[in-house]
């Protein structure tokens, strides 16, 4: 099927889907019509669902309320919602661990510390099996005392000394993880290379880990605005309907999954920050926006995301700008544990190249007068919008976000819209081999923050709502497939081109 | 407050399953019967123009020995001479601890015949260790290490 036959579809599925409702609206309608006589019971919305299982009870047995529930429609999903986002994380755990294991053992996928997992966790084994900071050791042990250039591990040439391309942020993240291979490692008496089974597994463990923290961080923030029903569809779609759920589970060592638990975490804390500016949220938030920008080091234009928070004019800016002043103690605080944390990686720096601030991609970096944003947001290559349409979702919650969500537009414009010409001006502006456009991957939790805007402006309109969930539905779903599609090696890691992917839609061989 | 005593009956329960699973599970790996299949650091198996079937060593490489084993014949071959002229060194090691260490001038096979001390762990198999003094090439060959014999 080719991608035009699918649209086609999409709105023949529509318009049944839309009949649907209009038959369940009416039944809802005739049920609001009797609420009179429904007591404490509410009769007329999803919510009130559980209570309607629960007026049930007056039914002689079990069949007959089964039979009851079958043909209610409303009253069925009513009862699953909450059920669902109670055990989402869990849900989506067992389908990572399975998930790994299919990939790693039914695909004969290859090893979890590979490529950019590799120099991410490299600095474990270094630190903590060979106590050495400078990573000869472990080149010695694994390599002959080089290592392969393509993994971005170098001799900086005024020194000799090694520079890593990817800083320790990631390393830090796993380490309870590698600690307890570690132990294992020792328990089992298996190579302690930092390479060898369990430290594999645990650093995919890891990244996984992550995600779901990640996730159930999102899950918190968003029910503190919306209802389960919609959070759960946030969840589905921004786990599912985008690369996310593949960067915990197909390539898991790499930072993406780290990136997106700790933007999570950062909103969550700056939310709670302007709430109370309590010390503990301080220093916590100081520490998560060290380590995002030891994960990544363009991360630390999240940190805009602080002052920011909230500011919807020029008045509500100035009044932002005179609470930071008034808070000025722990926000010096903030800043100087942020720079703490920091600190280890421009020692290691330091001790490497002689300099604090250094370029560890050497020569390679951006191109900033020409940057491919028609490449990185719609291109068949990697474009984010191309291969996760369901983030489009997310554009129209921008527009159409009110209440809490609008106090989060202006910072997520401006951190969004600085990373997208950061990622468009990189000079490997397809960031490599991946499924979909992996840097936009750190920052999905804001995407679903919009996702869940638009779905509570779209709950409000009926008419509009069923036409909202089947592209939910179908974007979700087309990720998912081609997801599976990338994982078994048909949709080629980089430079895609649209006849390829004409000839690969919806295609299993 | 019957509920409360039966929640915690419930976890208790399944705490006490838990441990139970965790103690087995960590039983079972102290001595894992597939680790005798387990290497690292060796590249697959090849044949030498003469037949002999060899794999090559990265820097440092792993293979398991049955813990019955009083020795064990070990075919080494370094191309150290064919490469930059000089000697290299290939230590040997059994659980961590050192075993012996040969030099590798020339490109001849040794069969160096190692006693392993019999009866020193509870362990199935010991863990043999390889370590290198300088690999060669992209590939970052080390050592040829032939079929490695029991005795």
């Amino acid at each position: 099927m080719n991608p035009i036959s699918l649209a086609r579809l999409s709105l023949a599925i529509g318009a049944v889907m839309r009949g649907v409702v209009r038959v369940y609206d009416r039944g809802a309608q005739d049920a609001a019509g009797r609420s009179s006589r429904c007591g404490d019971t509410r009769c007329d919305g999803l919510l009130s669902a559980p209570r309607r299982l629960r007026s049930m009870h007056h039914l002689p047995d079990m069949a007959s309320r089964g039979i009851v529930a079958t043909f209610n429609v409303r009253t069925a999903i009513g009862w699953l919602v909450p059920h669902a986002l109670r055990h989402f994380i869990l849900m989506t755990a067992i389908l990572g661990v399975l998930s790994q294991a299919w990939i790693r053992i039914g695909l004969g996928g290859d090893r979890p510390l590979r490529s950019d997992g590799y120099t991410y966790y490299v600095y474990l084994p270094a630190w903590l099996i060979f106590h050495d900071t400078t990573l000869e050791s472990v080149a010695r042990d694994c390599c002959g005392g080089t290592f392969d250039p393509s993994t971005g591990i170098v001799r900086w040439p005024a020194t000799g000394h090694f520079v890593n391309v990817h800083p320790i942020g990631v390393a830090v993240q796993m380490l309870p993880f590698f600690i307890v291979a570690d132990a294992l490692t020792r328990w089992s008496n298996l190579p302690r290379d930092g390479f060898s089974i369990y430290y594999q597994q645990a650093a995919a463990l890891a990244g996984l880990a992550y995600l779901l923290a990640g996730l159930a961080i999102l899950r918190g923030l968003l029910l503190r605005r919306s209802s389960p029903g919609i959070v759960l569809a946030t969840l589905i779609v921004i786990t599912f309907g985008t690369n996310l759920f593949h960067y915990g589970t197909f390539e898991p060592t790499f930072s993406h999954a780290f990136s997106f638990c700790l933007v999570a975490t950062l909103v969550s804390l700056t939310e709670r920050w302007w709430e109370a500016p309590r010390w503990t949220t301080s220093l916590a938030l100081g520490v998560v926006l060290g380590v995002l920008i030891l994960t990544r080091h363009p991360n630390a234009i999240f940190a805009a995301f602080i002052p920011l928070y909230g500011a919807t004019s020029w008045q509500t800016l100035r009044a932002n700008a005179a609470q930071l002043w008034a808070r000025r103690a722990r926000l010096s605080a903030m800043l100087a544990l942020t720079a703490a944390t920091v600190s280890p990686q421009l020692a290691i720096y330091h001790a490497a190249t002689g300099h604090w601030i250094v370029s560890s991609y050497g020569e390679l970096g951006f191109t900033f007068a020409s940057p491919h944003l028609l490449g990185v947001l719609f291109g068949v290559q990697k474009g984010l919008f191309f291969w996760s349409p369901a983030l489009l979702l997310s554009v129209a919650g921008l527009v159409v976000a009110r209440g809490w969500y609008r106090l989060l537009l202006l910072p997520t414009l401006l951190v969004i819209g600085l990373d997208t010409y950061l990622i468009a001006s990189w000079w490997d502006w397809q960031f490599g081999d991946s499924y979909g456009h992996r840097a936009f991957t750190d920052t999905l939790s804001l995407a679903a923050v919009f996702i869940a805007a638009f779905f509570e402006w779209a709950a409000r309109r009926p008419r509009l709502a069923p036409d909202v969930a089947i592209a939910a539905i179908l974007a979700t779903a087309l990720s998912v497939v081609q997801m599976i599609q990338f994982w078994l090696g048909l949709i080629p890691p980089s430079n895609t081109t649209w006849d390829q992917y004409r000839e690969l839609f919806l295609r299993w061989h | 407050m019957a509920l409360t005593r039966r929640r915690a009956v419930v976890v208790l329960i399944g705490v006490m399953i838990l441990i139970s699973l965790l103690g087995a599970a960590l039983a079972y790996l102290r001595d894992p019967p597939w680790i005798g299949a387990v290497t690292s650091g060796l590249r697959e198996w090849e044949r030498e123009p003469s037949g002999l079937r060899f794999r090559w060593t990265a820097s440092h490489a792993t293979f398991y020995m049955p813990s019955d084993a009083a020795a064990m014949t070990l075919p080494l071959k370094g191309i150290f001479g064919e490469t930059d002229g000089r000697p290299g060194t290939v230590e040997v090691s059994v659980d961590d601890r050192w075993l012996a260490t040969f030099t590798l001038a020339d490109s001849n096979w040794i069969r160096p015949r190692l006693p392993l001390a019999r009866g020193t762990t509870p362990r199935r198999y010991r863990r043999i260790d390889v370590r290198v003094s300088r690999t060669f090439g992209p590939r970052n060959l080390g050592v040829k290490l032939g079929e490695v014999v029991p005795d």
